[in-house]
């Protein structure tokens, strides 16, 4: 066969392989988007090789590179059942997030002349550090953006470290031309200009090389030897700074979505994979850096001075004492101002601001309290209370919902219950009570709805 | 042992008794809650046994690990329904079901789970191990079988079974409370049938608990 046929002969096979995508069930909505949008993917990838020319080498090989991303896509699904993952968080995420993931400026329209939203499917596969969300490329003939979610195996129902995925909702917003530009506007105005240590390639060389901490000294004087990196060549050769700048972006939006479970569960994960935070990646900022900026952006916004009853203020302190205990108090790690992280939070909730529930409302004593309440007497967290009035001097019942429990409350709470004093709620057995809180939640949320 | 009233329900409801969430005035019956049906489905899987055997639990000395697991991962397959999702419950077919709701009890209270009735004359049966025990606390396993001669379609939320609580007069102590193998759960899973009687299965050696 020719280039050409071959191309043509694997549109086919492609086409049976999407049926056979048909026998899973791999998703709560089902399965007719995902299909459908592949089908019209692979139908327009099929029309613009039928009208390549053999000879048109270049072009051919870039048909053969987008029939592989749409092959890779569709594999993917038969490992994306219901059951591996949680769908009830992914049900709320995808609530928080569609909106800033569609492309504005797209040319596909609905029949109501909206933006198609993205479609969202799930994986749980890797290791500890998998979570990440994968998006199309921007030449992929599509009508809407197909999101795959990676969880970890071994993490897939653990809700408590899923804000992680508020991170990677920052690059997949990032990822869209239409926003890409705005958002690098945002952190380099606020955050990278104004900063003294980031201001000029001269400014980032002084901070890593003239008085680091002695953990950032080993690691340099490792790569020196190893990778021939040094003062000199830092920027050019080892470090892309772009990327630092897009964790430092997809940080902030991480805590604006999902509010101190993000910072919980960021620290929590980076911590473990780089235990002194000092190790200075290709492209993510030291650990330490990131977490000090958090913690920072934190009491900028306000979370640490909830104030709760006495019975539940002791467990949301050690709540806040065990991310204190994260910040490196080395000032070489505090990268940004007070101001600088303030102006950056502010111009990004204004960006994030009309997408709707994209910004986690800010926490309350009303809506917070009553879940930790729960979790301490070992039940899953909803805003749900019983109560009685009296007729007749009988026990009449009353119920009582809250129909503003987000689940960021949730697990907000989550988080807080596992630094009780006495640690008799395992963090494990804490995930599962939020997990299953987030599903009753959303059976609260229906009933409300029909009554 | 006395059985608890709406009004007794009620009271408990406020203090030692736990099922939550409630998503209506109207699950709270005369002498009983009604219990909805969760989101996951555990059926027999096809093929993976060929009867039910108490030896299948009570292990010989040489089964390893694998085989010990294997048996007990094959035996269920699992179904995620999300609310609004069709469950079809065939003639002859046992499913287990959690509740939606968390139920906690005191030590004082014994529940008793059985079928709504409206649902029982459809065919339904919650099946027959009907006692939680005091101190329980977890989700309910609902042990659905569908006893008509056409199938049931049964959709996540639905109050299928209703719980009838009653007054311990002595409750137990602490120390004689032995834990359930299933307290603490968040959906079914199989039990250990012949827990507590290997001396009546023949040659055969517990070596795994």
């Amino acid at each position: 066969m020719k280039a050409k046929d071959f191309l043509l002969n694997e549109c086919e096979n492609l086409q049976t392989v999407l049926e056979e995508t048909l026998r899973y069930e791999y998703g709560i909505e089902g399965s007719r988007v995902f299909y459908e949008e592949c089908e019209h993917r692979l139908s327009e990838i099929t029309k613009l090789i039928s009208v390549t020319q053999e000879t048109a080498a270049p072009a051919l090989s870039e048909h053969f590179y987008k029939l592989e991303e749409l092959s890779a896509l569709i594999s993917r699904i038969e490992r994306s059942s219901l059951k591996e993952y949680s769908w009830p968080f992914l049900e709320e995420f995808k609530e928080i997030s569609l909106s800033a993931c569609t492309d504005p400026n797209t040319t596909q329209l609905d029949k109501d002349g909206n933006p198609y939203p993205p479609q969202v499917h799930v994986l749980s596969e890797g290791g500890l550090s998998s979570y990440q969300i994968y998006v199309d490329g921007r030449r992929v003939p599509s009508r809407r953006k197909i999101l795959t979610i990676f969880f970890p195996r071994t993490l897939k129902h653990y809700v408590l470290l899923h804000p992680i995925l508020g991170h990677e909702m920052g690059h997949a917003i990032y990822s869209i031309a239409a926003h890409e530009k705005a958002l690098d506007q945002v952190i380099k105005e606020n955050l990278i200009q104004p900063s003294k240590y980031f201001a000029s390639a001269q400014n980032f060389t002084e901070w890593m090389y003239r008085n680091p901490p002695q953990s950032v000294k080993v690691f340099l004087s490792v790569i020196e030897a190893e990778l021939q990196v040094n003062e000199q060549n830092i920027l050019d050769a080892y470090v892309d700074f772009a990327a630092w700048e897009e964790e430092f972006l997809c940080d902030f939006i991480g805590l604006l979505m999902f509010g101190p479970s993000f910072i919980a569960a960021i620290s929590d994960l980076l911590y473990s994979v780089d235990s002194s935070g000092s190790e200075i990646g290709n492209f993510h900022p030291p650990t330490a850096c990131r977490v000090n900026t958090l913690i920072e952006a934190a009491n900028i916004l306000g979370y640490e001075t909830l104030k709760f009853d006495p019975d539940y203020q002791p467990v949301v302190d050690a709540f806040w004492r065990s991310i204190h205990e994260k910040k490196q108090g080395n000032e070489w790690f505090d990268v940004f101002t007070s101001d600088q992280i303030r102006e950056t939070l502010h111009k990004l909730t204004a960006f994030l601001g009309p997408h709707e529930n994209a910004l986690y409302p800010t926490p309350t004593k009303e809506r917070v309290q009553p879940l930790i309440k729960k979790l301490l007497v070992n039940i899953p967290p909803v805003g749900y209370e019983f109560s009685t009035h009296q007729v007749e001097g009988k026990s009449k019942p009353h119920l009582s919902f809250d129909e503003n429990v987000d689940f960021r409350d949730i697990l907000f709470a989550g988080w807080i219950a596992t630094c009780n004093d006495v640690k008799s709620l395992k963090f494990e057995h804490a995930n599962k009570l939020c997990e299953y809180g987030i599903l009753q939640q959303r059976a609260i949320k229906m009933m409300q709805a029909q009554i | 042992m006395s059985a608890l009233s709406k009004y007794d329900i009620a009271e408990r409801l406020k203090n030692t008794l736990t099922v939550s969430p409630l998503l209506h005035e109207n699950q709270i019956g005369e002498s009983s809650i009604d219990l909805r049906m969760g989101t996951v489905v555990m059926l027999a899987r096809a093929g993976a046994q060929s009867h039910v055997d108490p030896s299948a639990y009570v292990n010989k000395a040489d089964t390893n690990k694998h085989d010990l697991h294997r048996k007990k991962h094959q035996k269920h397959e699992r179904f995620d329904i999300p609310f609004t999702h069709p469950f079809l419950l065939h003639p002859g077919t046992l499913a287990l079901v959690p509740t939606l709701e968390w139920v906690k009890l005191p030590k004082n209270l014994q529940g008793i789970v059985t079928a709504r009735s409206s649902w029982a004359r459809e065919g339904l049966n919650i099946a027959t191990a009907t006692i939680v025990n005091p101190g329980y606390s977890g989700i309910i396993t609902l042990e659905l079988a569908n006893f008509g001669e056409i199938p049931i379609t049964l959709y996540p939320g639905l109050r299928l079974a209703q719980i009838a609580f009653y007054e311990i007069a002595t409750p137990a102590e602490d120390d004689d409370i032995k834990p359930s193998q299933f307290d603490g759960k968040f959906e079914p899973s199989a039990g250990d049938i012949a827990d507590g009687d290997y001396c009546f299965i023949p040659e055969k050696k517990k070596i795994i608990s």
